[in-house]
C-alpha cells in the first residue's frame, strides 16, 4: 500500500510530466497535420508553415478530390487563437451540396486528450484534429 | 414568446428597427440604483425619499468610479447606460440623466448616447429565454411552428446569447482584427463565416443559458454599420437545429417538405453594439 507521503509525490511528479509528455504544446503554433472524418469521408489537411496548406479528401466512393489555398492564425488572447481559411473545400458526406467554402474562420480548441482541433460544425462533428508527430 | 419571434425568408438586413417591447419590464417600480450605495445592489424600503438629483448624481459618478477596473472607460459607460435606462423609467429621472451627461468628457458623453441608442441594454431575462427555447424544442421535435425563425435586438433569446462564448470569442477576433483600423480611423473589416465551437467545452461554459443550450454551435457575422455618428457593430448568429447536430452528425439532415419532425429548424439572432 502506498503511503500518503508517496501518493502525493507521485501525483505531483505526474503533474510536473504531464505537460512535457502533452501531445501539443502552444495553439500558437498550428502548423501540422490534422484529420478528420464523417461518414465514411476521410479528409487530411497539411498546413505549413509558409502558411500554405493541402487539403486531401477521400471520398467513400473511392473519389479523391485536393484542395490547396492559405491560413492564416490572429491571436486573439491567452492561449486564444482564431484560424482563417481563404478557401477550402468540404467533404461531401457533410455538405453534397454545397462543396466550396471561401474565408471561414473558427477558434483552436483542444480535445479531451489534449489534441489541438479546429471545427467546421462541431455539432456536427466536423473536427480537424492534430495528428502525432511521427 | 411568439410576439418576439418573426417569421422570416431572409436574413433581416434591412429589418426595421422597432421591435415591439417585451410584455415583462424587468426595471418596472425599482428605485434600486438611485439610493444604492457605491458597492450597490441593496434596495431601499419603497417608502425612502428620493434623494434630490445632486446627491443622485454624484452616487452614480462615484459608483462607476469604484466599479472601474481593467476595462474602466467600457465599465462606466456601460454601467451608466443600464442605470439611465433605469432612471428614465422614474418620476424626475430625466433631470438625473440630464446632470450626469453635463459632467461627463464630450467623448464620454457621446459613446454613451450611441450606447444608449443601440438597445445592447435589453435585459436578459432567465424565464423569457427558458419559455422560448423550450418551445423551440418543441417545434423542432414535432415540426410544428415557422421553420424559419428571425429574434432581433428586443427578444430573450438574442439577449441570451450576447455573451456566449462564441460571440465573446467572434467579438475578440473582430477587435484583434481590426485594432489598427480603430487606432487609425480607418474603415473596419467585417468577420464574416465564424463558426463558433460548442462541443461539451461549451456545453459546460454555456450553464444554464436555455438559448445557448439549444442552439449549440452557429455561424456569427459581425458588420460595421455607421448611422448617426456612431458606429455600431451588427452581430448576425445563424443556426440550423438539425437531427445531424442533434446526433451529433450520425443522423440525417433534412428539411421539413420531407419530414416534419425533426427537419430543419434555420434561426437567426441579431443584435447591434456600439463599438467600444
Amino acid at each position: 500500500m502506498i503511503s500518503r507521503a508517496g501518493t502525493t509525490a507521485l501525483a505531483i511528479s505526474l503533474a510536473l510530466l504531464a505537460p512535457a509528455c502533452s501531445p501539443s504544446s502552444s495553439k500558437t503554433d498550428v502548423a501540422g497535420t490534422y484529420a478528420a472524418h464523417i461518414k465514411g469521408d476521410i479528409a487530411v489537411l497539411v498546413l505549413n508553415a509558409d502558411h500554405t496548406f493541402r487539403q486531401t479528401i477521400n471520398g467513400k466512393d473511392g473519389k479523391v478530390v485536393i484542395n490547396e489555398a492559405t491560413w492564416n492564425t490572429v491571436v486573439t488572447g491567452p492561449d486564444e487563437v482564431v484560424i482563417e481559411f481563404s478557401k477550402f473545400r468540404l467533404m461531401p458526406a457533410y455538405s453534397p451540396e454545397k462543396t466550396d467554402e471561401t474565408n471561414w474562420s473558427t477558434s483552436v480548441e483542444r480535445t479531451a486528450a489534449g489534441m489541438l482541433q479546429f471545427c467546421y460544425d462541431s455539432d456536427a462533428g466536423y473536427c480537424y484534429v492534430r495528428q502525432p508527430r511521427l | 414568446m411568439s410576439g418576439d419571434v418573426q417569421q422570416t425568408a431572409a436574413l433581416p438586413a434591412q429589418a426595421p428597427r422597432k421591435d415591439p417591447p417585451r410584455e415583462t419590464a424587468s426595471f418596472a417600480g425599482r428605485r434600486d440604483v438611485a439610493i444604492a450605495a457605491n458597492t450597490g445592489g441593496n434596495t431601499p424600503p419603497a417608502s425612502t425619499p428620493q434623494p434630490d438629483v445632486k446627491t443622485q448624481v454624484e452616487t452614480y459618478m462615484r459608483r462607476w468610479e469604484v466599479r472601474g477596473g481593467p476595462q474602466k472607460g467600457e465599465m462606466i459607460i456601460n454601467g451608466l447606460a443600464r442605470d439611465m435606462e433605469r432612471l428614465a423609467k422614474q418620476p424626475g429621472g430625466q433631470a438625473v440623466i440630464d446632470a450626469i451627461k453635463q459632467k461627463l468628457s464630450a467623448k464620454d458623453r457621446e459613446a454613451l448616447t450611441c450606447h444608449l441608442a443601440s438597445g445592447e441594454n435589453y435585459p436578459r431575462s432567465w424565464i423569457g429565454a427558458m419559455k422560448n427555447a423550450s418551445r423551440m424544442t418543441v417545434d423542432w421535435g414535432l415540426g410544428t411552428g415557422p421553420d424559419r425563425l428571425n429574434f432581433g435586438p428586443r427578444t430573450d433569446a438574442s439577449a441570451d446569447m450576447r455573451n456566449a462564448p462564441g460571440v465573446e470569442r467572434a467579438r475578440n477576433y473582430f477587435y484583434k482584427k481590426n485594432a489598427q483600423n480603430i487606432a487609425a480611423g480607418k474603415p473596419l473589416d467585417p468577420v464574416t463565416n465564424y463558426k463558433a465551437y460548442f462541443g461539451l467545452k461549451g456545453a459546460w461554459q454555456s450553464g444554464f443559458s436555455p438559448t445557448q443550450q439549444f442552439v449549440g454551435s452557429y455561424d456569427v457575422n459581425i458588420t460595421p454599420v455607421k448611422r448617426n455618428g456612431c458606429t455600431y457593430l451588427r452581430f448576425e448568429l445563424s443556426n440550423n437545429s438539425s437531427m445531424r447536430s442533434f446526433l451529433y452528425g450520425i443522423g440525417p439532415s433534412y428539411e421539413r417538405t420531407t419530414a416534419g419532425p425533426g427537419g430543419n429548424m434555420r434561426q437567426t439572432y441579431w443584435w447591434e453594439e456600439s463599438l467600444r
